[in-house]
């Protein structure tokens, strides 16, 4: 495990089904207590327990070490953001980028008195469906290989969050968001479309299309 | 991640480079283009050569998949369509390496 800028070896004795969150609580209860690492709901809702296991970033209370292949496991803090301490990281640069991407519904009728129905089978309602899921738990920011070397890259989830908004046909604030999405240092042309957002998400979501379909919107709006 | 299309592009922009820098040499006269055509010669070129067809399939077949699954296709299949994109590139690059190399490095 990576704590304080080294790594600590724990042997721990684990039940077939137990998660890599049981491990750092048996860790944390019977060999070190000061051990500090994130989590809430245990369930995979919440997203607050992300990490590195083996490398590759994903939730700690959704991933079996029996599951991983090997008796050894290699737990570290998530990529791409600042580490307070242990296996805590600062999620800060990943909302940073997420309040850029302006996530808030801004309303073409604010004052509207009726309910808008998005019907499951309209075009809103069958994008949404496979995208509205994201619990900012940031794994796929720390996936992304762009934010290795870009620090303007919006990242995946706030992406997918601004197709989301775009999308909405209640939705007002769509020319900014494009403008943001638009641009040449942290908009969507830096992906390089590698899969891997889309492979490490603990939801299931295809962040790949996400960032295709306004690749694709902007290229039709004549903003290459 | 590895950053394959954009390393390429930037071995194949230094090529490119390289070749307009020969052609140019035709404008000295043709003692001049010999005299640059004849470093080329050099089993090392020649082993560069290979490089450079590598470096030309791997750049043309990521450059391909990343297109169509820019243009929305083959999302849920993009494991099968790199290995094909792979095992292609590979035929190609063995179809025309291995002359290349036996002709140009090996001399035979």
């Amino acid at each position: 495990m990576q704590r304080g800028g080294g790594a600590v070896s724990y042997s721990v004795v684990l039940a077939p089904r137990m998660t890599v969150l049981d491990a750092l609580f048996i860790v944390q209860r019977t060999i070190d207590s000061t051990l500090a690492f994130r989590c809430a709901c245990r369930v995979g809702m919440c997203g607050t327990c992300a990490v590195r296991i083996n490398g590759r970033p994903g939730l700690a209370c959704r991933t079996r070490p029996s599951e991983l292949g090997r008796p050894a496991m290699d737990v570290a803090p998530l990529a791409h953001l600042p580490v307070i301490r242990d296996l805590v990281v600062s999620m800060e640069p990943f909302f940073a980028q997420w309040k850029r991407a302006r996530p808030r519904f801004r309303p073409k009728q604010p004052e509207a008195a009726a309910t808008a129905a998005i019907p499951p089978d309209s075009e809103f309602g069958l994008l949404a469906a496979g995208k509205r899921d994201c619990i900012t738990c940031g794994v796929c920011f720390a996936a992304c290989g762009v934010r290795t070397t870009s620090g303007e890259y919006l990242g995946p989830a706030a992406v997918n969050r601004a197709l989301l908004r775009i999308a909405d046909p209640r939705e007002s604030g769509g020319p900014e968001r494009l403008a943001v999405l638009n641009e040449e240092r942290g908009g969507v042309w830096r992906c390089h479309t590698t899969f891997d957002c889309t492979e490490m998400c603990p939801k299931g979501i295809d962040l790949t299309d996400s960032i295709a379909r306004l690749k694709r919107g902007l290229a039709a709006r004549g903003r290459l | 991640m590895i950053p394959l299309q954009r390393w390429t592009g930037i071995a194949l922009l230094i090529y490119l480079l390289l070749h307009i820098r020969t052609i140019h040499t035709l404008s000295e006269g043709p003692q001049a283009f010999d005299r640059a055509l004849a470093v080329f010669r050099h089993p090392l070129f020649k082993l560069g050569e290979v490089a450079l067809l590598a470096t030309v399939i791997a750049h043309a077949a990521n450059g391909l998949t990343l297109t169509l699954f820019d243009l929305g296709y083959g999302h849920r299949a993009r494991r099968r369509i790199r290995m094909v994109a792979a095992v292609a590139g590979g035929a190609l690059f063995l179809a025309g390496g291995v002359p290349l190399f036996l002709g140009g490095v090996m001399g035979r």
